[in-house]
């Protein structure tokens, strides 16, 4: 097929073609993700920025409101003086850049140091916050906007540094040769395959405080204990210790739920997608180390970590945008929101205000806006810090 | 390196770590299946065995006796307008509230001893009262059932005419009201026990004449012990089933899923490869187009997407649940992801042997990326089918909902009924770990994602 | 390849048996099609579909459609009712009747029941009050409930309580909770008794009002002489007579405002929280609340429980010996909430009067007959409730007990504005029920002045 015969057709009508073929691989894909996605996308843009309470489908009952949504959904006033705020800004920008020094020279400080940075970083941290909460009380005018904030990056954090670690932990145990690692397998990948309402509705039974399995358990083991204590001569009741009020607590209803996201996902997909990472790493490798004298810390270090490091990328990634994205469905048939809104997450404040609260969909839009613009920058942050960390 | 099924292998473990391994999978295996354990303890009781003290985790066996000891009491017939005429009361003296007068007193005993050969026949004849002669629609009576779970029969006599129902499994205790239907009927199978009589020779499914009706007869059936047994374990499952059309919830959830994960792995590969191999004008805009897309949670596009089915006329269609759910950014951006990690070697060796681009995609990309496929496939048909908020929003009529919102019937702003709802999520779940299972053999075979850097 | 061709044609052939068999049009040519809208649960599907069917026989040139909307009913008719494409005769809730009302989306029933004389004097008035709004009819009743307490007779013997549980005032209540919360002995076995449930945020209003506090009051300011005159939610301009002057307030204008910040209500609340020592630990959802409730009561660990016409059936099942008693009397005297379901006629349909017909048949003795057998509502029809049909006799449950409790229950007007109240109120009363050594947790007075202050201030926009 080469040579002369092909230059009957012109080298610039043959680039032209060969991107018409190029973009009419996209255009399915294209066009739908344009109509369906981008569109509604581009309306909601648009509706942050009015006030919508939907009464009728008019274009009449739409009202322009301009940056009011952002502001009252960002608001932030004090009572204190201008000097305290400036004075506030400084130490918070100081440690910022700290931050970025110590990280910046990581590699390079010995063990102690960098413990000794960490910890002056903390306390510091700590002073800042305090100052923050006490001179300069900062009243918002939707607090409910940024406590919901604080609870996404909570559980977000939590969600998804549990995730891999322990999906990585059960990728190394499944990877194994045993005979019976297919009902492993099997049984932990259950709760994916399951109805996530159902799992929901089944856990909030479990985490009943009276009659749940699981304090049940813990109140039968506490007095198993006590009975153990009695018969041995100790006193009757040592242990009057009461289990938690998982989710009726303000303080224990976060770990519950991170307790709950945890068990769904350690044998899911994120495992599968360690495991296939682990089956690719030439075993020469584990060898080689062997021979050297690593020891399985070590081994795990400079062998596994790293060559699972572009999967732990790919799922730091989407698990920084889908969970900022959930939490709804959770808080809504387990807890409503939380005892005093500790598990309301953005997700479930945006559909609160959109469909029960307020019902203004414009004030929704807004806060899925700031919300973009959050996973926007963590995205890009992640992005830029995994490219250096991925190449190996 | 090469993508061929690589399985690690490091020889075989050392006795301690085999051990300590398995210890570790054990323990975890237990909390994995604690809380199923306890699903499908609960899906196998009824209301009654679950509020029973001290907890049982299965429910009780039926016993062994061959006796039953029921009571009917207060037979009447219901009219088209729904007033009641009783036929036989039993209880001619109860008096006052006490409750005990009103339910045992003078009832009809069926107190019956199939190993003694007793007669498990009670006749109520009513052929020398005087009814009148109006249309009813079904007959009812109250039963005290003793759990045992043997069966009762319901023949009803008339002239020229007996209606005949399939027997009615007695494993409740305490006082239920039966309803015997002559017509078919919308009944509510939580309520009451329900026995769908049918008629010999078959009529035209009309009211029956209350004067035409001779007599009724009430027959103990002795059961097999496995099967009142059977009976019992899946009484949650039974009534879950009839509560809503889960037959037609679960084609609907079927067909939706099959159709969106097609599509959008179709799409989305097709997709994948344009944004990681050709080149064309404005290709990276539109991918952090894409990746911008993602971000924004559903909860604010639901409503703009519904105005715009609304505005196509696509509202309580199959069009509005599948292609809206088509085109997703996800799809595309893990595929591309994957495709850049594959060697671009054997493209070029395509490309110059001849190939088109097309050709090029489907006889080379395509059979390498099998698992990448097979992870997108699993993704997007796990979560279209667990999808509950735009089904719901997309679809008015029953015969269009899908399976998570038929399960969400079991629960309402102030109660769920557990039993039930663990035990249609059971019904559920069969699909997607089929699925699963099918899909088991490409998880182990690598999906490289190596190729995360760009 | 080939599991793509498979997947092609399976889908291929569920798609074509799928929309082969929709149930297609089963109306015929002559017949008037109506659409009718309801909460889908089972029993409603059960219950409606018999009432629809009987009304299609005895009407045959009328077919109605059912339309059982399975999961929020409020969010699926707000949805229709906005992209017009709303049902022609659909249930509503007394709770935001007021609001659907006020935007125009219901039909004004005045006209139709002035036309034929239509009587609603067998209906219970508060009933028929819940769908009034602004001197005008928007609805009829189908249902009322109300809240009542369900006791364990053995648990209060073993308490050593008589008080008559219908007419127990505060600190009778309190002494039986009190007494009852402990250790019992059930079948056998000791268990942890509780005396009483905790309150959910309406069944603490229950108690404001006990207190003689309310959330909030309408005053109607009489065109006459200009006095503000503070009346009881059901009073109308047309019916209420002026404090001062004595004359009817006919044109006058009714206001709304916040007055939970009293020392009744301070009274109410306060009492409801002594309770909670009795009460088993908090649960942040309504929805496991009850059944976990329940269950508690049916193994006897719990001694009194909140209960409504809703709870017939589970409590026929429960194998405890119990009785039925009312919300003690405070010194506001004794009251409990009142709701109340019914049904509207969307003010865009194409066919009012068949809508009427099938509104009048759903509101009728035939219909409410069904209803009283199924014990889903109380009737509203006066005659129905009172008749051998609502009674069950597999129970203590039986019309009188709700004929005492018509006496005591609190008609509280639900005006648009009370969604927005109801959810101030909601959230501070979630920081109410914290733990006392939790860091948010608020004092019953600093709830009642929050809710004061930001029902005021979000709700009236009067600072």
């Amino acid at each position: 097929m080469t040579g002369p015969a092909m230059r009957t057709v012109s080298a610039k009508t043959a680039r032209r073609l060969d991107t018409l073929t190029s973009v009419l691989f996209c255009l399915p894909n294209l066009i739908g993700v344009l109509v369906f996605v981008v569109l509604p996308v581009s309306a909601s843009l648009v509706l942050g920025f009015c006030m919508w309470r939907a009464n009728r489908l008019e274009l009449a009952t739409i009202d322009w409101v301009g940056l009011g949504n952002f502001s009252k959904l960002l608001g932030l006033s004090t009572k204190a003086s201008i000097v305290a705020v400036v004075g506030g800004i400084a130490m918070a920008v100081a440690l910022l850049v700290a931050l970025v020094v110590l990280l910046r020279k990581w590699s390079g400080l010995s063990i102690p140091v960098r413990w000794a940075m960490v910890a002056a970083l903390l306390a510091a941290g700590w002073g800042v916050r305090a100052y923050w909460s006490r001179d300069i009380h900062l009243e918002a005018r939707d607090p409910q906007f940024w406590q919901a904030l604080w609870n996404s990056i909570v559980l977000m954090t939590w969600g998804v540094g549990g995730r891999i670690v322990l999906c990585l932990g059960m990728a190394m145990l499944l990877n194994q040769r045993l005979r019976e690692i297919v009902v492993h397998r099997t049984i932990y990948f259950l709760p994916t395959v399951s109805s996530a309402i159902a799992l929901y509705i089944l856990w909030q039974a479990l985490y009943h405080p009276d009659i749940g399995v699981i304090n049940r358990f813990l109140i039968a083991s506490r007095d198993a204990f006590n009975g153990v204590v009695a018969a041995v001569g100790g006193p009757e009741t040592w242990l009057t210790w009461q289990p938690p009020n998982w989710l009726g607590d303000a303080g224990t209803a976060k770990p519950a739920f991170i307790l709950m996201g945890w068990w769904h996902e350690m044998g899911g997909l994120t495992m599968l997608l360690y495991l296939a990472a682990l089956q690719g790493i030439p075993e020469q490798l584990y060898e080689a180390a062997e021979i050297d004298g690593a020891n399985a810390w070590q081994r795990f270090r400079a062998i596994t970590w790293p060559m699972v490091g572009p999967t732990t990328f790919f799922i730091l990634i989407m698990g920084v945008i889908r969970g900022f994205q959930g939490g709804f469905q959770q808080a809504y048939i387990m807890t409503r929101g939380g005892p005093a809104g500790a598990t309301t997450t953005v997700d479930y404040f945006i559909y609160n205000r959109a469909f029960f609260q307020d019902q203004d969909l414009g004030y929704a839009s807004a806060a899925a806006w700031v919300l973009f613009a959050l996973i926007l920058v963590l995205t890009l942050i992640n992005w830029r810090y995994g490219q250096r960390k991925v190449h190996y | 390196m090469q993508f061929r099924w690589r399985k690690y292998r490091r020889g075989r473990l050392s006795l301690l770590q085999a051990t300590l391994v398995r210890a570790v999978l054990l323990i975890g295996a237990v909390t994995m299946a604690v809380p199923f354990g306890w699903m499908v303890c609960t899906a196998l009781k009824d209301k009654r065995t679950m509020d029973s003290e001290p907890y049982r985790w299965l429910p009780k066996m039926p016993s062994a006796d061959p006796t039953v000891s029921w009571s009917v009491d207060y037979l009447s017939a219901s009219t088209p307008d729904f007033e009641d005429v009783v036929l036989r009361d039993f209880d001619e003296t109860a008096a006052g509230d006490d409750r005990a007068a009103r339910q045992g007193a003078g009832s009809l005993s069926m107190a019956v001893d199939f190993a003694a050969d007793q007669t498990p026949d009670r006749t109520i004849d009513l052929s020398s009262a005087e009814l009148p002669d109006t249309p009813v629609s079904m007959l009812a009576f109250w039963l005290r059932g003793d759990g045992s779970g043997h069966h009762l029969r319901v023949t009803v006599h008339g002239d020229g005419f007996v209606y005949r129902a399939d027997d009615l499994p007695v494993g409740f205790e305490g006082w239920k009201e039966v309803h015997c239907y002559f017509r078919q009927e919308q009944f509510d199978p939580l309520g009451r026990e329900v026995v769908p009589l049918r008629r010999d020779p078959p009529g035209d499914g009309g009211y029956v004449s209350l004067r035409s009706i001779r007599k009724v007869e009430l027959t103990a059936v002795a059961e097999p012990l496995w099967s009142r047994a059977w009976q019992r374990w899946t009484y949650s499952f039974r009534k879950a089933w009839q509560s809503m059309p889960f037959g037609r919830f679960y084609l609907n959830s079927l067909f939706v899923s099959l159709a969106v994960t097609l599509g959008q792995v179709l799409t989305s590969a097709l997709a994948g490869y344009a944004f990681a191999r050709l080149k064309w004008p404005g290709r990276d805009k539109f991918f952090l187009m894409y990746l911008a897309t993602m971000m924004i949670p559903a909860a604010v596009t639901i409503v703009p997407t519904f105005v715009l089915m609304k505005m196509l006329g696509w509202f309580d269609t199959y069009r509005a649940l599948i292609l809206p759910l088509l085109f997703s950014a996800y799809g595309t951006f893990m595929l591309r992801q994957f495709f850049l990690s594959l060697p671009a070697d054997l493209e070029d060796a395509a490309r110059i042997d001849g190939c088109g681009k097309l050709r090029v995609w489907l006889h080379v990309i395509l059979p390498l990326s099998k698992p990448a496929l097979a992870t997108l496939a699993t993704f997007t048909f796990l979560g279209c089918w667990g999808a509950f908020q735009w089904p719901l929003f997309a679809t008015q009529s029953m015969h269009m909902k899908v399976l998570p919102i038929g399960l969400s019937a079991f629960q309402d702003k102030f109660s769920v009924q557990y039993n039930l709802m663990m035990a249609a999520s059971l019904i559920v779940m069969v699909p997607t770990l089929a699925v699963f299972l099918f899909n088991q053999r490409f998880f182990t075979r690598g999906i490289q994602l190596s190729g995360m850097k760009e | 390849m080939r599991t793509f061709l498979a997947a092609v044609i399976v889908i291929a052939a569920l798609g074509i048996y799928l929309l082969a068999t929709q149930p297609g049009e089963t109306a015929r040519e002559d017949q008037t099609r109506i659409r009718f809208a309801f909460p889908g649960d089972v029993k409603a599907i059960s219950l409606f579909s018999r009432l629809a069917n009987r009304f299609m026989e005895l009407n045959p040139d009328i077919h109605v459609k059912l339309e059982p909307n399975v999961g929020d009913f409020r969010q699926i008719i707000k949805r229709d009712l906005v992209a017009d494409i709303a049902p022609d005769v659909f249930f509503s809730d007394d709770d935001y009747f007021t609001v659907f009302a006020d935007d125009g989306h219901y039909l004004c029933l005045d006209e139709l029941i002035a036309r034929e004389g239509y009587d609603t004097a067998p209906f219970y008035a508060p009933a028929a009050e819940s769908f009034r709004w602004k001197g005008k009819t928007y609805g009829l009743p189908f249902g009322w409930g109300c809240s009542l307490l369900l006791y364990n007779r053995q648990a209060l013997r073993d308490a050593g309580i008589d008080y008559d549980p219908t007419k127990w005032t505060w600190e009778q209540f309190a002494e039986t909770v009190r007494r009852c919360t402990g250790p019992a002995t059930v079948k056998g076995q000791t268990v942890q008794r509780y005396g009483y449930m905790r309150d959910n945020s309406s069944h603490a209003m229950c108690s404001l009002w006990q207190g003689g506090g309310t959330i909030l009051q309408k005053a109607i300011v009489c065109p006459q002489c200009g006095r503000r005159n503070d009346v009881p939610d059901v009073a109308e301009p047309d019916t209420a007579t002026c404090g001062r002057c004595g004359r009817k307030m006919t044109g006058g204008e009714a206001e709304w405002r916040a007055a939970c910040d009293s020392p009744g209500a301070l009274a109410g609340i306060e009492y409801m929280l002594s309770l909670l020592p009795y009460t088993p630990r908090a649960v942040a959802s309504g929805a496991t609340e009850m059944p976990a409730n329940q269950e508690l009561f049916a193994i006897g660990r719990l001694a009194i429980i909140r209960g409504g016409p809703y709870s017939a059936q589970w409590a026929a099942d429960v194998d405890v010996d119990w009785g039925i008693g009312y919300f003690p009397a405070g010194p506001g005297g004794r009251w409990t909430r009142f709701y109340c379901d019914g049904f509207v006629i969307s003010a865009a349909t194409k066919h009012p009067d068949v809508s009427w017909r099938l509104l009048k048949y759903l509101c009728g003795e035939d219909a409410q007959r069904l209803l009283a057998k199924e014990a889903y509502h109380v009737p509203v029809r006066r005659a129905v409730a009172q008749s051998p049909y609502f009674n069950r006799p597999d129970t203590p449950w039986d019309e009188s007990i709700f004929a005492g409790a018509i006496e005591h229950v609190r008609f509280q007007r639900k005006i648009p504005e009370w969604d927005e109240a109801s959810q101030i109120v909601d959230r501070n009363f979630g920081l109410l029920m914290l733990e006392p050594d939790s860091p948010k947790h608020i004092s019953a007075a600093e709830y009642l002045s929050r809710c004061q202050r930001e029902i005021e201030r979000d709700v009236f926009d009067r600072e």
